[in-house]
């Protein structure tokens, strides 16, 4: 950058700004140093991009060490105290539970130690594949969403446009490759997907996620494949801290609230998909741990009839959290495992719950 | 395909649901860096109470003000070392600080890290592994001092008994080795 470097402390040497970057400047050379970065903005700028390369060292040398366990609750408190949350909204557009929920799954892989990525994950479709192999499967749909909505992801070579297939081409490719490669992969289709539908809505409106494009189970709504993805990347980033030994971790309210109430309008497809056919029925599903409590109507009759519950006659009441709905719909519970309240037709309410995981292969 | 870094679409949507304001983003901030920014600010201050302060300093910083971090300048995981990383110095800098540091662990005598042998997780800081992996011992170790140990560069000078402008070169010297490699395009313009 030419700077010259001569001894005046009021122009210091390209070595005292690497110092100051290090924050290994002497106290006394402090205010000499900020004034001279002040006038001169190219060297200020090298003096970022020295800092900012620092706290990369720091980044990749220091030990993760557990924090107490109250110094969470006390982060929160103090964060919250200086700037308040945002108030919850009913809940989240399906663009951003799927961006949520794909960086989230991104960001979990990206933590990843090298030792991990041959974990194997106990799904049973799954048999025999490790996390490596899951995160090609995600990677696999994602990119083909980005096809679908007509920008394929670079580097991207799979052809096939049916799930098993192209998961299958992208898990032998990605065999040979550092698994940092699915990521990045699976983080350019999440963006583009991102990209397009947020363009999408900003020209015109959340109608525009009502056109219908290819998928692998046939046409759908942009809306409901976003969900379907969001849903996707959510319990397979379970999957995998399942196998790592790692809690598992629910989506943010606002998200569940709409993957939840979605979900509910399948809840008669998932009765065909079983053989049952209820058509005229009502069951009213209540979902104590999100806030308000929501409650759906779903006439049993019409896919996609789930409403907010209003002042009608139901045959049966089903009371769950909305994180076990969420997971039987995924068959990650069993439905001897689900943990529900029902009242009316009780028959009717436990053939419901049995039904969840029918269409789980999507 | 292109070049890019890995997690740089998914750190910024994670800072834009900070922005926004979005509770469930502040613990999920938390729950991916605490360990990282309580582990360097507790291996700098060798103090378990200072570290607790200065990881709720960063953490309530960044929702403060989460504009801060912009993703094209490095990992979120950088940034956060940067805000963790002077305000440990801060406090190390503080005479009383400084003492109750020094009792428990004499400069000269503190555990050493080989940098280069850290764990890599993601691909900047494998990156940054095999960077540190090619500098000289002379100014790995000098690097080593100033930032894990939150010297100034007289201070490095006096462990490892040199003047104090050899100290200060070595310093240069390894960052920007290290910044080359981290930003080839940079490696032009620091002549």
């Amino acid at each position: 950058m030419g700077m010259k470097q001569p001894h005046d402390p009021s122009d210091p040497t390209l070595d005292d700004l690497a110092a100051y970057a290090l924050d290994a400047h002497d106290p006394a050379e402090d205010a000499a140093i900020t004034a001279y970065l002040d006038g001169v903005p190219g060297a200020a700028r090298w003096e970022r991009t020295l800092r900012d390369v620092a706290g990369e060292i720091g980044a990749a040398g220091a030990p993760e060490e557990d924090p107490p366990a109250g110094l969470g609750p006390r982060v929160r408190e103090a964060a919250v105290g200086r700037r308040a949350p945002a108030p919850r909204v009913a809940g989240a557009s399906p663009v951003d539970v799927h961006r949520v929920e794909l960086s989230r799954l991104v960001l979990l892989l990206s933590d990843l130690r090298p030792d991990d990525w041959s974990a194997p994950v106990d799904p049973p479709e799954m048999a025999g594949w490790t996390v490596h192999d899951l995160a090609a499967h995600v990677m696999a749909n994602e990119s083909l969403m980005a096809d679908h909505l007509g920008e394929p992801v670079p580097g991207v070579t799979e052809t096939a446009r049916d799930n098993e297939n192209r998961t299958a081409e992208a898990q032998a490719r990605h065999r040979d490759l550092p698994p940092a490669a699915a990521v990045v992969e699976l983080e350019a289709a999440a963006e583009v997907v991102d990209t397009i539908v947020s363009t999408t809505v900003a020209t015109r409106g959340e109608g525009g996620l009502d056109d219908r494009i290819e998928w692998w189970a046939g046409p759908a709504s942009v809306r409901f494949l976003l969900l379907v993805r969001a849903f996707e990347a959510w319990t397979h980033a379970d999957d995998v801290r399942r196998a790592l030994g790692l809690p598992q971790v629910a989506p943010p309210d606002a998200s569940m609230l709409t993957m939840a109430s979605s979900a509910c309008g399948f809840v008669p497809g998932m009765l065909a998909a079983r053989g049952a056919h209820h058509p005229g029925r009502v069951v009213r599903f209540h979902f104590p741990d999100l806030d308000p409590g929501p409650a759906w109507d779903v006439d049993l009759g019409v896919i996609g009839s789930a409403r907010p519950a209003g002042d009608v006659e139901v045959d049966a009441e089903v009371t769950m959290t909305a994180l076990d709905f969420c997971r039987s719909l995924s068959a990650r519970l069993r439905p001897e495992e689900i943990e529900f309240g029902a009242s009316g037709d009780a028959t009717l309410a436990a053939e419901v719950v049995a039904a969840l995981p029918a269409l789980a292969f999507l | 395909m292109e070049q890019r870094r890995q997690g740089r679409w998914a750190e910024g949507v994670l800072v834009e649901r900070l922005a926004g304001g979005d509770d469930a983003a502040l613990a999920d901030l938390y729950d991916r860096y605490a360990g990282f920014v309580y582990g360097l600010a507790n291996r700098m201050l060798m103090n378990r109470q200072a570290a607790e302060d200065v990881t709720q300093e960063v953490f309530v910083a960044l929702w403060e003000n989460p504009a801060r971090f912009e993703p094209g300048r490095g990992t979120l995981r950088g940034f956060l070392g940067t805000m963790t990383h002077r305000r440990a110095v801060d406090l190390i800098r503080r005479e009383d600080a400084r003492r109750r540091r020094e009792s428990r662990a004499p400069a000269d005598a503190a555990p050493a890290q080989d940098l280069a042998e850290t764990a890599a997780r993601t691909d900047t800081s494998g990156r940054v592994r095999n960077a540190l992996a090619l500098l000289p011992e002379a100014q790995r170790r000098a690097l080593e001092l100033a930032y894990f140990q939150g010297h100034t560069y007289r201070q490095v000078a006096d462990v490892l008994g040199i003047p104090e402008g050899t100290a200060k070169s070595r310093l240069r010297l390894g960052l920007q080795r290290v910044a080359e490699i981290l930003r080839p395009e940079l490696s032009d313009r620091w002549a």
